[in-house]
């Protein structure tokens, strides 16, 4: 049971590099914002470089005015100007953090939406449970790490970039001997902050795998409580999590070591500024070019970046994990295989939903062939029945159909239309699917039946439940059509959930009905009661169901049976009966299968 | 876990009341005599930190002001000297810190889990899986950062406080007064911003966690959404959501925004107070205008901790109505357990019997009894089908028999024995189950096989499968038993997700095998298979089957058919639909259809 080994992907520095590229261009539709922003965090800079070199100034002046006994006047007006400053400081400060906060978030939200809309939009790999379905499935998670790059890392660089430039030039004013002095105490504990933080980074990436794992260990316990109990397990359980909790309490231990033995160290190259500073000072004094003053501003503006180093650690290890949740975003929205647009699309005829095959190949990229020429023809209002052993392609087969995927060779044609030249929504609009999981949306009944048809009326609504033979247990509900379902709301049985998408497929008035193996994983009981559904609704309706049971398809006008991508044979019951020896098979199995209860 | 839930609990705050302190701090204990080492390194770190400050005025009134080249080189080399022992003593205090943070959160996560091994399942059954899961993972780690440096941060601020105002009042007693006041003022500001931005900041983790929900939810049924051409609808609702969001940010982000430059405003006021006071002082020659720099960089050292332990304070509330809850689940008793005296019984023969049991869910019976005085009697080796409608009380026999839970009324007896006088593990271990839901744990097929048989051969597995005439099936998987089965068995298809499943029941060598709707989705050719082979294997052990289809039902050597949680009629197939009663009916329900 050992969760997979995920091998800690390495951080390459040149995808990095161009993903901070395309995060930093994320800024540029905002020009104004941003550089009335940046101006902001400017001015707020220099006025707390002045705050400290005023201090500075005010000390320096008051030394010649020693035992003197009255404040000289310019002290005064140091102050004065001192305070003024202050004012302004404040002012900008407030100013500029609500600035920057307006605007990332403007920038967050349109990424967010971008991804949104591109993850939507695109071909239907997300369900096939491969590894690129999965990385666009975190590519969502991903964007709730990425978003703090364009507030906390962008602006906390920038704080700390401005703030160590400033105090530079303000020690060079003074004298290039400070300048070069802060220069190479600043340039060496900023550039190990910057490396000890990329290796920070890199660790913490490994010990959120492990944690990871720690916490998958914990979740599938609770869930599989009932497993664990059943066998008896418990104490392997607790052993096996003592071994992960171990590997991550491990590869913490690590990182702590590593952290610990390293950062007082680095703390400790910045405080040698001061004894540089102030022995610069007393060789200038000595030599009778500078005052005290000089010194005192040096020191107090030197203190500023002092401060900026601290949090730096913590930045660098958000920027490298933004950056590389980043790279993850900015691959799916780089991803070309959307649905086609709707350019150039026909529209489609009026009709009753007639439906050729016409041929069909198919194969998932890479993969076998799931489809090895499909022809059928389902005249429009008729009902054929697709049976077919796991694997035979028929869950592919329907997937066609609403261009969930296109097939490698071959044509669909709608009432004498290729699909492929529809406009994909008017398409699949005019397909009505019920799929094997029923998944309903947190809303209420009466929005979950009109998911495809917002503009319904309740008496539409009502309708198709009733058709889906829904209706009887919606009234029971606590408030009927109202009542909240999905994930937040009350909890339906199978059965209930499935003849709600029923009537869902059925508000849209599609022309063709598809039920994919619809009554799967339902109970004996259960599948009865929707059938009553389905074979309502399949009346009059262009009808496909596909099934591994003959009792769900028996009724259909026809029956096609599917064998490894082929179709084998197409006839009514009673034809299938002497044409397929499969249908046979199947069939006689059931009969000795039946529910009782 | 509702969202709602959860940040129901994020936001809660509470004292820690002492008896829970003292336990929380018990796990400190085995470290006291390094904790107070490293607290007293701490202290030290402070001291460290205000020589360099006082060396700083030293520095500038004498060697600075004098331009004496020599005696700052001096003074240079003692300041280095300051910082290189300031640096050696914290490499082992962090360590030392950080190491019993980390092996105290290890030990408290470990004794979390291990109770919930503990549990029974009427606890899992009343508490959603998402907070069982919440007391292991987030609230501990909420508690992390206050155990891990809760004690070095209190100390740290304390120390820079009283020395930092012990050094004012010692240069300058009138400077000391007038900082005094700022104190009250800063903690009053602190609390103030925590009480009117916790509103706000909690409406941006509400409109943020309904952006999160709506992306899950959308991903999840991507599908449907794309199927009923919905997108630019679930995209407008996005935007609907973001738009709320971006509004709780901007108004939160208005009010904390003040929060920083309002405590600035007040150290700065102290600031000017210190240069005209100060001034004063150097002017009249009571000081000296090192003096004054290091009165002004004291000032940072007595009113900076305010705005720490205001976070400090905050964090211990949040921190401790989390240890709350999780002591909360630590204290629950699970509800069956082995009594005194249990022993184990060796090997099984899988004779089962219930005398006149009574059984509820509910133990105040708000809902009603599940079963209601039912006996009867499973003799080893025989397979028993459990035929009724939903809710007739199958599932609740089943129940007892695996000892998930506990009768109110009768007796259950395993080989004669009442069930309560057996130990829960040595019975779990002769149990084999298939489940309704088939759980299978992430890792490949022979590891959740390996679940139930530690030891298990890859031949000994592949042996399983054919035993339950399921070779097929195994072949089927892209990998064999090294196919990887995904979290909950998400990569396998629900049939073989069953398979799967029933072979790790029959591998766990059961006296008492029990199987819950296991091959409702399989599909018929290999459900005929394993009936078939299921035959074979039936005497081995006593069989207890809950199925709809009839060809399950077939098999059985007896039906019990219940109804409102009472056995009404049992007999063999044959026999009971001869009889024209209960179990006829729901034959013929079937049949007509």
């Amino acid at each position: 049971m050992s969760p997979v080994p995920k091998p800690a992907e390495p951080l390459p520095d040149v995808r990095s590099a161009r993903t901070l590229a395309k995060l930093i261009r994320r800024f540029a539709p905002l020009k104004a914002e941003t550089s009335g922003t940046v101006l902001l965090y400017l001015a707020r800079t220099a006025c707390d470089l002045t705050v400290s070199w005023l201090i500075g100034v005010a000390i320096g002046m008051l030394a010649t005015a020693h035992g003197k006994g009255a404040l000289p006047d310019e002290f005064v007006s140091a102050v004065w100007l001192l305070a003024a400053v202050m004012v302004a400081r404040i002012s900008l400060m407030y100013l500029s953090t609500v600035a920057a906060a307006a605007l990332a978030q403007q920038i967050e939200n349109a990424l967010r939406s971008e991804l949104f809309a591109k993850v939507t939009s695109l071909r239907f790999t997300y369900h096939d449970e491969n590894r690129s379905g999965k990385t666009i499935a975190r590519s969502l998670r991903d964007m709730e790490k990425a978003r703090h790059f364009f507030r906390e890392v962008a602006f906390g660089y920038l704080d700390a970039l401005l703030m160590i430039a400033g105090v530079l030039v303000a020690s060079f004013i003074a004298h290039w001997t400070y300048g070069v002095a802060i220069a190479l105490v600043v340039g060496t504990a900023f550039g190990l902050t910057l490396w000890i933080g990329v290796r920070i980074a890199r660790m913490d990436r490994v010990i959120s795998d492990n944690y990871d794992r720690v916490s998958t260990n914990l979740q599938e316990n609770v869930a599989g409580a009932r497993v664990v109990r059943a066998f008896g397990r418990e104490p392997e359980e607790s052993a096996k999590f003592g071994g992960s909790l171990g590997t991550f309490t491990g590869s913490w231990t690590a990182l702590s070591n590593f952290w610990t033995s390293l950062t007082p160290w680095i703390g400790s190259i910045y405080p040698l500024a001061y004894p540089a500073v102030l022995a610069i000072g007393a060789w200038r004094v000595g030599r009778g070019v500078a005052g005290v003053g000089e010194i005192a501003s040096v020191l107090f503006c030197a203190r500023l970046v002092h401060h900026r180093l601290r949090p730096l650690t913590r930045l660098v290890i958000m920027g490298q994990e933004a950056v590389a949740s980043a790279t993850r975003v900015f691959e799916v929205l780089d991803r070309t295989d959307v649905i086609p647009a709707d350019v150039n699309s026909k529209r489609l005829p009026p009709g009753g939903g007639d439906l050729v095959l016409d041929d069909l190949h198919f194969s998932h990229p890479k993969g076998p062939s799931v489809l090895r020429g499909v022809s059928l023809h389902v005249p429009a209002g008729s009902s054929l029945g697709i049976l077919g052993p796991t694997g035979s392609g028929k869950t592919s087969l329907v997937q066609l159909l609403p261009r969930f995927y296109d097939p490698s060779s071959g044509r669909i044609l709608l009432d004498g239309v290729d699909i492929a030249d529809l406009d994909v929504h008017e398409l699949r609009r005019a397909v009505g699917l019920v799929f094997q999981e029923p998944f309903l949306f947190s809303a209420t009944v009466a929005d979950n039946i009109a998911y495809g048809a917002p503009l319904a009326s309740r008496e539409r609504i009502v309708e198709c439940a009733k058709l889906a033979a829904a209706d009887e247990f919606i009234v029971g509900l606590p408030k009927g059509y109202d009542t909240m379902v999905g994930e937040r709301g009350v909890s339906l049985s199978g059965g209930q959930r499935q003849r709600l998408t029923i009537a869902r497929a059925l508000a849209m008035d599609p022309r063709v009905l598809i039920f994919d193996d619809a009554t799967a994983s339902v109970d004996a009981v259960t599948e009865r009661e929707l059938f009553q559904g389905i074979r309502a609704a399949a009346r009059g309706r262009t009808t496909l169901v596909i099934s591994q049971r003959v009792t769900s398809i028996r009724w259909c006008d026809r029956i096609a049976v599917l064998e490894a991508g082929r179709v084998t044979g197409v006839g009514t019951h009673a034809e299938m009966l002497q044409m397929s020896s499969l249908y046979r098979d199947v069939l006689r199995h059931q009969q000795l299968t039946g529910a009782v209860a | 876990m509702s969202d709602e839930m959860e940040l129901e609990e994020e936001f809660a705050r509470a004292p820690l009341a002492q008896a829970r302190l003292r336990r929380l701090l018990g796990y400190l204990k085995p470290y006291k005599r390094t904790m107070i080492w490293a607290l007293a390194l701490e202290a030290l770190w402070v001291v460290s930190m205000l020589v360099e400050v006082e060396l700083i005025g030293y520095a500038q009134d004498g060697p600075v002001a004098g331009g004496d080249w020599t005696g700052m080189a001096v003074l240079a080399a003692v300041m280095l000297g300051n910082v290189v022992f300031r640096a050696w003593f914290t490499v082992w205090e962090i360590r030392t810190t950080t190491r019993i943070g980390v092996e105290v959160m290890h030990a408290i996560r470990k004794d979390v889990f291990d109770h919930i091994q503990r549990l029974s399942m009427r606890y899992f059954d009343r508490t959603k899986q998402g907070r069982i899961i919440a007391r292991a993972d987030r609230d501990v780690d909420t508690m992390e950062h206050l155990l891990l440096w809760g004690p070095v941060v209190l100390v740290n601020l304390v120390f820079s406080m009283v020395l930092g105002f012990g050094r004012m009042c010692g240069s300058h007693a009138s400077m000391a007064l007038w900082i005094v006041p700022a104190i009250p003022v800063l903690w009053a500001l602190t609390r103030t911003f925590e009480k009117i931005s916790y509103p706000a900041y909690r409406r941006v983790r509400e409109t943020h966690s309904s952006i999160s929900s709506h992306v899950a939810e959308t991903i999840t049924g991507v599908r449907v959404v794309m199927a009923f051409s919905a997108e630019s609808r679930e995209l407008a609702r996005l935007e609907k959501r973001q738009a709320a969001y971006r509004d709780a940010v901007l108004s939160s982000t208005r009010m904390s925004g003040a929060y920083v430059p309002c405590l600035l405003l007040v150290l700065q006021a102290i600031t000017i107070v210190a240069l005209v006071v100060g001034g004063g002082a150097v002017a009249s020659g009571d000081m000296t205008a090192g003096g004054l720099m290091v009165l002004v960089m004291m000032i940072g050292f007595v009113l900076g901790p305010v705005e720490g332990l205001g976070g400090l304070y905050t964090e211990s509330l949040i921190a401790g109505a989390a240890a709350e809850r999780i002591f909360l689940l630590m204290d629950t008793d699970p509800e069956v357990k082995d009594r005194e005296g249990v022993t184990d019984p060796g090997r099984l023969t899988g004779e089962i019997s219930f005398e006149d049991v009574s059984f509820a869910y509910e133990p105040d019976g708000r809902h009603g009894n599940q079963l209601e005085g039912v006996s009867f009697r499973v003799a080893p080796g025989e397979t028993v089908a459990l035929v009724g409608h939903t809710g007739a009380g199958k599932t609740s026999i089943v129940n007892l028999i695996a000892r998930f839970y506990e009768a109110q009324g009768g007796v259950v007896r395993v080989d004669g024995r009442d069930i309560r006088s057996i130990s829960v593990s040595a019975l779990h271990r002769q149990m084999g189950m298939v489940l309704q839901e088939s759980f299978l744990f992430a890792g490949s097929v022979l590891d959740n096989l390996r679940f139930v048989r530690p030891a298990l051969t890859e031949e000994q597995a592949t042996r399983g499968f054919a035993d339950l005439g399921c070779v097929e099936v195994l072949r089927g998987l892209s990998q064999g038993l090294a196919t990887e089965v995904g979290e909950r068995g998400a990569n396998l298809s629900e049939g073989e997700r069953q398979i799967v499943c029933f072979v790790r029941a029959l591998l766990a060598h059961p006296s008492i095998l029990i199987l819950d709707e296991a091959t409702s989705a399989v599909d018929t050719r290999t459900e005929s298979l394993i009936l078939h082979a299921l035959n074979e294997l039936a005497s081995r052990q006593t069989t207890v089957v809950i199925a709809h289809r009839l060809s399950t039902i077939r098999h059985a050597d007896r039906i019990l058919v219940l109804e409102h949680g009472r056995v009404v009629e049992q007999g063999t197939h044959d026999g009971l639909v001869a009889a024209g009663g209960q179990y006829a009916n729901l034959y013929r329900e079937y049949a007509t259809t």
